[in-house]
């Protein structure tokens, strides 16, 4: 890879970040019809979708993990910054796993219906660990993996017609 | 939508579906507890049926439990999400109300002649 690509990819990074970041932030004033601790519409993970087709497995990771600490830093708190952590980087790893193997068989509806559920499953075991009790845990797994299925549909339709239009940009020369 | 998607939602619904029933799997219960905890140790243990009115001040944060007529709910809490302000009243045993930051959870469980003879 040139010189040029590489910084031409490290400046796409970026905004793939910051937009994810931004993403999170403003989802926070969409009210939800439930109240339960975790559930949210989970915007961030459209860049994150778009990430696990343009980019390599590592990169995925670092533009995850990089925009769970920004968004920590910036707008939540060390509690906040666990539970994201641990939906973010289980969710990415499930994503990157079943693109990377099952291309073929899955759109991006399917990847992000699974990035959402696990998300949800990674905060549940937080929650378990920070609480002491796994019932808790269990008491909101059901809605917390419905409500997953519910915005990862509408994430990966979002995300379907994001990655169709950036296509132009999003050719390196790798 | 791909065939890959359909397994995908499928494996989750059974994941649901197993989860719930597994939750349910307990009969009912008789006497009703709620059950405070502060960071994982518990610091209080309360009847359901009991008229309790208790603010805690912790390191980590403030909530206020009231519960009345067989209903636990937090009336109020210094977090910032009031996640647990906004939960609907526990009433039923497992339902629990939680708040994240403060690390504050209230839990509702059943203690009854019948869970030992479950969980033997």
């Amino acid at each position: 890879m040139s010189s040029h690509n590489k910084a031409r990819k490290i400046v796409y990074m970026g905004l793939l970040i910051s937009l994810a970041m931004a993403l999170s932030y403003f989802e926070r004033f969409i009210p939800l019809p439930y109240n339960v601790p975790g559930m949210k519409l989970g915007l961030a993970n459209i860049i994150t979708v778009t990430c696990v087709v343009y980019f390599k497995k590592s990169e995925v990771f670092l533009i995850v993990i990089s925009r769970i600490l920004l968004t920590a830093l910036i707008i939540g708190s060390m509690m906040s910054f666990f539970y994201s952590l641990a939906g973010g980087v289980l969710s990415s790893l499930g994503m990157v796993f079943v693109y990377h193997f099952f291309k073929k068989y899955v759109s991006t509806i399917g990847i992000s219906v699974l990035g959402g559920v696990l998300h949800n499953v990674g905060q549940l075991l937080v929650l378990s660990v920070i609480t002491g009790r796994t019932t808790i845990a269990l008491y909101y797994a059901p809605i917390l993996m419905v409500a997953g299925i519910l915005t990862g549909i509408f994430v990966g339709i979002t995300s379907m017609y994001f990655i169709k239009h950036v296509k132009v940009i999003f050719r390196f020369n790798s | 939508m791909k065939k890959g998607d359909l397994v995908i939602f499928a494996l989750i619904i059974i994941g649901i579906i197993s989860v719930y029933t597994y939750n349910g799997r307990q009969g009912e219960d008789d006497v009703l507890i709620v059950e405070v905890r502060i960071d994982g140790e518990v610091v209080d243990r309360f009847n359901l049926e009991d008229e309790v009115d208790k603010e805690y001040h912790t390191e980590y944060g403030f909530n206020h439990l009231h519960i009345h007529d067989g209903s636990a709910s937090i009336i109020a809490a210094d977090c910032r999400d009031q996640i647990c302000v906004n939960t609907k009243d526990a009433t039923k045993a497992r339902e629990a109300l939680v708040c994240v930051p403060n690390r504050f959870t209230v839990e509702i469980i059943g203690e009854g002649g019948d869970i030992d003879v479950i969980s033997q």
